[in-house]
């Protein structure tokens, strides 16, 4: 007897046992179902979707006040000479120089 | 059954799960025509109550709305609603039974539900052990599974589910020759 064998009284009780009839009541009632279901997912879909769009406006509300301090001219420095420092002359840029500055540096360090 | 096409019914089962994968709901529909009588005797068997037993069929079946665009291989419906059949039973009897781990030995929750020589049939007699044991013994004897496919789709251990079937089917016989006795005895008066 391997481990596998099943007691065939038992097997005879588990096969005799009578299939259920169809039941339409059963299905209908799941299409019911199916459908509120849907219509839950849909109007979750909608929530997430509003939420995110409300995120997206707070976001860029904090954003723009932030990218125009950060492109804004530390010195004001008019002509020629203006424009050649434009690109530095900002907190922006300023933090660009400073960090290649400060990769430049890690770089030289660590390989020495 | 209306409102889907006739010819559905006549369809191969892949294409029909094929068709329902992208959303047709006429065609889950024959899906489920075609499967509830067995996930609902399932389920009956598994936890012994016909109305309780339809909501789990429903549960399992509305999973499987759900997930059924990520079912790569159409042909493999048939074991992978059965899998997801069980995972309802499984979830349904860890919410309504915090003892079941405590009692892991495939003995009776209450065995003061089952006097000696009380009338049951299977049903009755299945109701009598733990929620793993039931559920191994009938994915056993009534869907043929080996032990192997039963600890791959409960998650249970390999020697758990032997444990379970070995005194879940000791129990049975017990319980099932008290029946038979019960009945003898009447037929004799």
């Amino acid at each position: 007897m391997t481990d596998e064998a099943r007691d065939p009284g038992l097997q005879a009780l588990f096969r005799s046992a009578p299939d259920l009839p169809e039941d339409a009541a059963f299905i209908d009632s799941l299409r019911l179902r199916m459908k509120r279901q849907g219509r839950l997912r849909m109007a979750n879909r909608l929530i997430v979707g509003g939420l995110l769009v409300a995120a997206a406006f707070s976001l860029q509300n904090a954003l723009f006040p932030m990218s125009s301090a950060l492109l804004s001219p530390l010195l004001d420095i008019q002509g020629l000479a203006g424009k050649v420092v434009a690109p530095i002359n900002s907190p922006a840029g300023l933090l660009s120089v400073v960090l290649l500055g400060v990769r430049a540096l890690h770089r030289r360090v660590t390989r020495g | 059954m209306t409102g889907f096409p006739a010819h559905y019914a006549d369809g191969a089962e892949a294409l029909v799960v094929g068709l329902a994968r992208t959303g047709d709901e006429a065609a889950f529909t024959e899906l489920v025509r075609r499967r509830q009588s067995w996930i609902r005797g399932l389920m009956r068997r598994l936890c012994g109550e016909a109305a309780l037993a339809d909501d789990l069929a429903q549960k399992a079946f509305l999973q499987a709305w759900r997930k059924l665009p990520g079912l790569e291989h159409p042909e493999r419906f048939g074991p992978w609603l059965k899998q997801l059949a069980v995972n309802t039973w499984r979830q349904h009897a860890r919410r309504n039974d915090p003892m079941r781990n405590a009692d892991d030995t495939g003995e009776p929750e209450d065995s003061s539900r089952a006097p000696a020589g009380m009338a049951m049939d299977l049903d009755r007699a299945l109701a009598q052990l733990s929620p793993d044991a039931r559920m191994c013994i009938v994915l056993s004897y009534s869907e043929g599974m080996t032990h192997p496919e039963i600890a791959t789709a409960t998650g249970l251990p390999a020697g758990t589910v032997k444990s379970h079937i070995r005194r879940g089917t000791q129990r049975l016989q017990g319980l099932l020759a008290d029946y038979d006795e019960r009945i003898e005895t009447e037929e004799r008066q």
